[in-house]
């Protein structure tokens, strides 16, 4: 009997430290190996209104449910603005679970309203993956979110060519997580494989 | 005959490329879908003679304008700026890769296609040419 009680307890004990273990371990921070996880001091944002490459409007509401991996850039950009969509569009096939597949939305947010049309927009995404979504607004309404994400962006007015300007913007890649907060950046350079691995551990855990 | 030979074997040695030539490599332009007016090009550049080549200018049938830029990177702000002449010291390489140094192709003529080759002339100081094939990639 004795035996049997002290079995009982040592069980007991062993289940119980499982059960913690396990409870520790789904507390500790997210390290992601190519960005920062902002944990509990992910951020609220501004209510904004963009539109989207269908010219329906896009707020708050629209992203919430899901992931949000959003890109700052434009479309007259050559150079670092498809490197990095493409990048974002490798990352979406090598991340091999559905699940997490389908909690991720790709937001490219252009920073050049007055050449990005809706039109041009959802060409312009839908060259690297059909699910991607592109979004603009004018400045005075971009400007709350690109600032309470802590993005910059500048129309260079040096050249005399009005048609041909450029615009620097940051590189970082935001993550919004499913309430719409500001959870995350992953920093340039950009790797498809290590942001598939931070994004379904992040996911995976939540 | 033997004459005639080797007439024929030298100037076939000197047609394709001149001996005061960069030597490029994997030259290819980044295609992007028909309402975007702009394109990126990429090339591995080797300067294997003895004296610096400097590329003034180059151009296309198939791009009203083609310039040379770098992408840099500032306290996670990314730019662009126009690179003028592009000197490759005697024994040096360059690449044009993402990211970096490129050529910014504007305006293309016609849609381009994955596998189109697009000829490119390069224009040197000393009045000399080199032409070369970009071929376009997804």
């Amino acid at each position: 009997m004795k035996n049997l009680h002290f079995f009982a307890i040592a069980l007991f004990a062993l289940c119980g430290g499982f059960v913690a273990s396990w409870l520790v371990y789904d507390s500790r921070p997210i390290t992601l190996e190519t960005g920062q996880w902002f944990g509990d001091q992910a951020m609220v944002l501004p209510e904004f209104q963009l539109i989207d490459h269908n010219n329906q409007n896009l707020d708050n509401s629209r992203l919430s449910g899901k992931w949000s991996l959003v890109f700052f850039g434009y479309t007259n950009c050559p150079d670092i603005c498809p490197t990095s969509l493409q990048t974002l569009a490798e990352m979406m096939k090598v991340i091999d679970d559905p699940d997490v597949r389908k909690a991720i939305q790709v937001i490219f947010i252009s920073v050049d309203p007055d050449r990005d049309s809706a039109e041009v927009l959802k060409s312009y995404v839908h060259y690297f993956n059909d699910d991607f979504i592109g979004a603009t607004a004018p400045l005075a309404a971009l400007n709350p979110l690109t600032k309470a994400l802590g993005v910059r962006h500048s129309r260079d007015k040096s050249g005399e060519d009005q048609a041909n300007y450029e615009v620097s913007h940051s590189s970082v890649m935001i993550l919004l997580d499913p309430a719409v907060k500001f959870a995350g950046v992953f920093s340039a350079p950009h790797s498809a494989p290590a942001m598939a691995r931070d994004l379904s551990k992040i996911i995976e855990r939540h | 005959m033997i004459k005639q030979t080797l007439l024929l074997v030298l100037l076939i040695c000197a047609l394709p490329v001149s001996a005061e030539n960069l030597q490029i490599t994997d030259a290819w332009i980044k295609n992007l879908p028909a309402v975007v007016p702009v394109r990126a090009g990429y090339m591995k550049i080797s300067n294997t003679q003895s004296q610096d080549i400097t590329i003034l200018s180059l151009d296309s049938k198939l791009f009203e304008g083609i310039h040379i830029h770098q992408t840099f990177e500032v306290d996670g702000v990314t730019s662009m700026r126009a690179i003028g002449d592009l000197t490759i010291r005697a024994g040096e390489s360059l690449e044009l890769a993402p990211g970096g140094f490129h050529l910014m192709m504007m305006s293309p003529l016609e849609e381009l296609s994955p596998g189109q080759k697009v000829v490119v002339t390069l224009h040197y100081q000393g009045q000399k040419t080199q032409t070369i094939e970009m071929v376009v990639r997804k």
